[in-house]
């Protein structure tokens, strides 16, 4: 229990590692998001309406690739940023835009296959009007993501909560140095295995409360979607 | 005045005939009623002279003009009310907006077309909240909107209440004065009230085409004959 009162006052004391560590995380994990949705986001409504050849197989790459193992995208990352690899001259390796880097990619086929698996159903009711009226591509494509909006952003914020949660992609590409590229998971598994307890305890509780935060706005969200939604045939 | 021709128009699905050869000729303001039992091919007619059925034979032309160029100068009613999942005013916004309209002109279009389908005091509830008979004053307001030349209806009818279907039957009417009309129908009552013209339609083929006062009192065709009988066909 000493252990909980130390950790919980090392958060109400606004400790300036503490804080250093948590804005980083945020900042990681918010700019991948960011960025991942971007693309992720009309992709996947793309892949809902297009019929193409080998959009199956696209489809099923991008469901697979939501179990995507956080190390593995750090491993590949880090050889595409290592002094030897193809940009390594870029010299991005160990800095918080490789980090970027590589939560984009991780969270990119999670917003994406979510986003299509949301708005397929609604192209496919739509499709009779899209039809009559001539829509022409790209308002269709708007129009399923706007319609889709409260399913889209809690695509979103499945993105984020895993990209915020993850360790084995941050530690592999950024390095863990203190005060340049550690994040709070990064820091609660070096913190652990040195005995540090407060800290990562406090760390730890701090995750927590975000990944509250993220499930309380998800459910606020849906709930407002409620009454947009149909309730007749 | 709209001069609607058709040429051995046929829909086909691989072998089979859905629906034609159809060879026809009108020249006609007012309300034209399709008639005929379920499965007549009402609704594949209305698709195949809005110019939407990629796979039909011979012609179909609108003032000379082939049906699948300038789909833009028809309203499409679907029999299936679609319901995007917005107000009731971006709903009819939707039409504009896949037809290309000037943001200008798209305010004042939506204001007159609520007000013809008796819908201004419900133009910015969610489309969702909206009862049975209101829906499908929505969808024909979708179809009005952009001021067609001729304008399609299916199955306006279908499900509604006595007091929806009146109401309905007003619009439809006072709208008819101004605009060719085509409005697939099972109900004999209302067409004989409605119509001036008939198309008479069973298993695919059209069987009569004629005056409504004369196709009421003196059917050629024994299908006509039977279904005004009221016996199935």
């Amino acid at each position: 229990m000493e252990i909980f009162k130390t950790a919980i006052g090392l958060i109400l004391s606004g400790d300036a590692d503490l804080v250093t560590i948590i804005s980083l995380s945020l900042r990681v994990s918010l700019s991948a998001t960011l960025i991942a949705a971007l693309f992720a986001i009309p992709a996947g409504a793309t892949l809902a309406i297009l019929q193409f050849p080998g959009r199956r197989l696209l489809l099923v790459i991008s469901s697979a690739f939501m179990a995507l193992p956080p190390v593995m995208v750090g491993l590949v990352v880090y050889l595409l940023l290592s002094r030897s690899g193809p940009l390594g001259g870029l010299g991005l390796l160990f800095t918080p835009t490789a980090m970027i880097i590589a939560q984009t990619i991780l969270i990119f086929p999670i917003i994406l296959s979510l986003t299509q698996q949301a708005v397929q159903p609604l192209n496919r009711e739509y499709s009779g009007l899209f039809n009559a009226l001539d829509t022409s591509r790209g308002l269709r494509i708007k129009t399923i993501i706007w319609d889709a909006r409260f399913a889209v952003s809690i695509a979103i914020l499945a993105g984020f909560g895993r990209a915020l949660a993850e360790v084995g992609a941050v530690i592999i590409v950024g390095g863990n140095i203190n005060g340049m590229t550690r994040v709070m998971t990064t820091t609660i598994a070096l913190e652990t295995s040195k005995g540090n307890l407060q800290l990562a305890l406090a760390l730890g509780l701090v995750l927590l409360a975000i990944a509250f935060s993220i499930s309380l706005l998800t459910h606020t969200i849906a709930r407002l979607g409620e009454k947009y939604q149909m309730v007749r045939a | 005045m709209t001069q609607l021709s058709l040429n051995q128009a046929k829909v086909t699905s691989g072998t089979e005939t859905l629906l034609g050869p159809i060879t026809l000729n009108l020249n006609f303001a007012g309300i034209t009623a399709i008639l005929g039992p379920n499965g007549a091919g009402k609704s594949l007619f209305l698709a195949l002279i809005h110019g939407t059925i990629a796979s039909c034979k011979g012609t179909v032309l609108w003032s000379g003009e082939t049906a699948t160029t300038n789909r833009a100068s028809r309203g499409y009613m679907l029999q299936n009310s679609v319901i995007l999942r917005r107000t009731v005013r971006a709903n009819i916004d939707f039409a504009l907006q896949s037809r290309g309209f000037k943001n200008r002109e798209r305010g004042f279009k939506i204001d007159a077309a609520l007000e013809q389908a008796q819908l201004t005091d419900r133009a910015d509830a969610p489309a969702a909240s909206l009862s049975g008979g209101e829906l499908r004053r929505m969808n024909l307001a979708r179809a009005l909107v952009t001021s067609p030349k001729v304008l399609l209806l299916d199955e306006p009818f279908a499900g509604l209440d006595p007091a929806a279907s009146t109401a309905m039957e007003t619009i439809i009417t006072e709208v008819g004065k101004s605009t060719a009309i085509f409005m697939a129908h099972h109900d004999l009552v209302q067409t004989r009230r409605m119509s001036s013209y008939v198309l008479f339609f069973t298993n695919g083929q059209l069987r009569e085409n004629a005056f409504a006062p004369a196709f009421f009192s003196e059917p050629k065709s024994n299908e006509a004959q039977q279904f005004l009988q009221g016996q199935l066909l």
